[in-house]
């Protein structure tokens, strides 16, 4: 399997994006063992040391833990802290792209706020 | 102790500074690409570190010892370019055949099986290859000889697209099956970077950059926006490039002397985006003030 690593951001985002997003399909349950650095090496054609560093993202957000040994595994909640993570980060940034075009467009503040409820009963 | 230790080295030819101070040191066990422009040093260097070439100035250390004429080196190192030379009564079988002889841990069965693969005729002669031929039969002896430090200068060249994708594979898989030092000296650095560690730049003689590729892929940003707000930000900067289209300005500088937020930025009309690590490569060893336009002027 190949994925269409870009080149702007670094591929060890990349990795735990990758990992987050199977985490999130249920493809990595909770308790699942996840693959090795050597794994994914082989999996996207990336350095170990890489994909190394991709795994270590999600151990430091305790999106996985460590068992000495035997690799690493995705923790209990970890599908919720990402649904979580993402709902604040991705929406945010979102409505800030959304407010700037307001702007640049000259809608005001209670047009825009009007629209986003007119698309919210359109969608209802 | 690192594998590689280089403390202020310098190469001369005549009066041509090939090399003119080069310190670094590279660990164990990493695939490092050595990069720069045409004439930057990087054979210079890779030969030096391979023993055929004894420096100026400055040390050069590896495996702790120094490489010029040493036979722990040699029986260590292997070197592939496209210099590399075999007997012409040999054939490719008859050339791996003799692996063994000369590497401790030399892998025959790879190397006949990659030759299979790329379709060289096992009875052909080295001297009857096309360049693309004579690079992948080069590589494939290069892989199967495991050597603790493999050098690879411009291993790639002349090679189709095709074949250097599967070869950029093999070197990987090469590494993950039997870690070793691996150095590439190449100007493929978007194709081959996903295999890389750690980049080594090289310009003029002189290390640029020693780092790991995503730490130098985000040293360099680039920002656009109109030109007067652009202005006061990159007062202390060094703008590495600049192009101005109908009062939006777009310009490349070092990501850490920046100390503005990006909301801060966008609301200044300003958007940022990274770049590639060839780009970025590809500033960080152009001469200032280089820009092709100014010739045509």
């Amino acid at each position: 399997m190949y994925v269409n690593l870009d080149s702007t951001t670094p591929i060890y985002i990349q990795i735990a994006e990758w990992l987050q997003h199977e985490i999130v399909a249920d493809r990595l349950q909770t308790d699942d063992k996840v693959y090795s650095q050597y794994q994914l090496a082989e999996l996207f054609n990336i350095n170990p040391a890489t994909a190394g560093k991709g795994l270590t993202i999600l151990l430091e957000e305790q999106l996985l833990y460590k068992k000495r040994g035997l690799g690493m595994f995705v923790t209990t909640d970890a599908k919720e802290r990402i649904l979580t993570k993402r709902r604040n980060e991705t929406l945010t940034k979102m409505a800030q792209n959304l407010v700037i075009e307001a702007n640049r467009l000259l809608v005001s503040d209670e047009e825009l706020l009007a629209l986003i409820r007119r698309t919210q009963e359109g969608l209802k | 102790m690192k594998m590689i230790q280089c403390e202020q080295l310098a190469k001369n030819f005549g009066s041509h500074k090939a090399l003119q101070n080069i310190t670094c040191a590279i660990e164990s066990e990493k695939i490092v690409g050595i990069i720069g422009r045409n004439g930057a040093g990087k054979s210079t260097l890779l030969h030096i570190l391979a023993g055929y070439l004894q420096p100026t100035r400055g040390t050069c250390h590896v495996f702790g010892e120094k490489p010029f004429n040493n036979i722990q080196t040699a029986a260590n190192t292997i070197m592939i370019d496209d210099r590399l030379s075999f007997s012409n009564y040999l054939t490719l079988e008859e050339i791996l055949g003799m692996g063994a002889d000369f590497y401790p841990n030399w892998q025959g069965e790879l190397a006949f099986r990659l030759l299979d693969y790329a379709r060289l005729a096992k009875k052909a002669k080295h001297e009857q290859l096309s360049k693309g031929q004579l690079a992948t039969f080069n590589l494939i002896y290069g892989l199967a000889s495991r050597c603790a430090l493999t050098i690879l200068d411009e291993p790639m060249n002349g090679m189709d697209e095709a074949i250097r994708n599967d070869f950029y594979r093999a070197i990987l898989k090469e590494y993950i099956a039997f870690p070793r030092t691996i150095l590439i000296a190449s100007h493929h650095l978007q194709e081959m970077e996903s295999i890389l560690e750690e980049i080594l730049l090289i310009n003029e003689g002189v290390v640029i950059a020693h780092a790991p590729i995503d730490e130098l892929k985000q040293q360099l940003i680039s920002l656009t926006g109109p030109s007067h707000a652009l202005a006061p930000i990159l007062a202390d900067s060094i703008i590495y490039t600049k192009k101005e289209i109908a009062g939006m300005t777009t310009v490349v500088v070092e990501a850490s002397k920046l100390f503005i937020q990006e909301d801060v930025l966008q609301k200044k009309g300003i958007t940022t985006a990274h770049l590639s690590t060839s780009d970025v490569c590809m500033y960080l060893t152009s001469s200032e003030g280089s820009d092709i336009d100014a010739v045509f002027d």
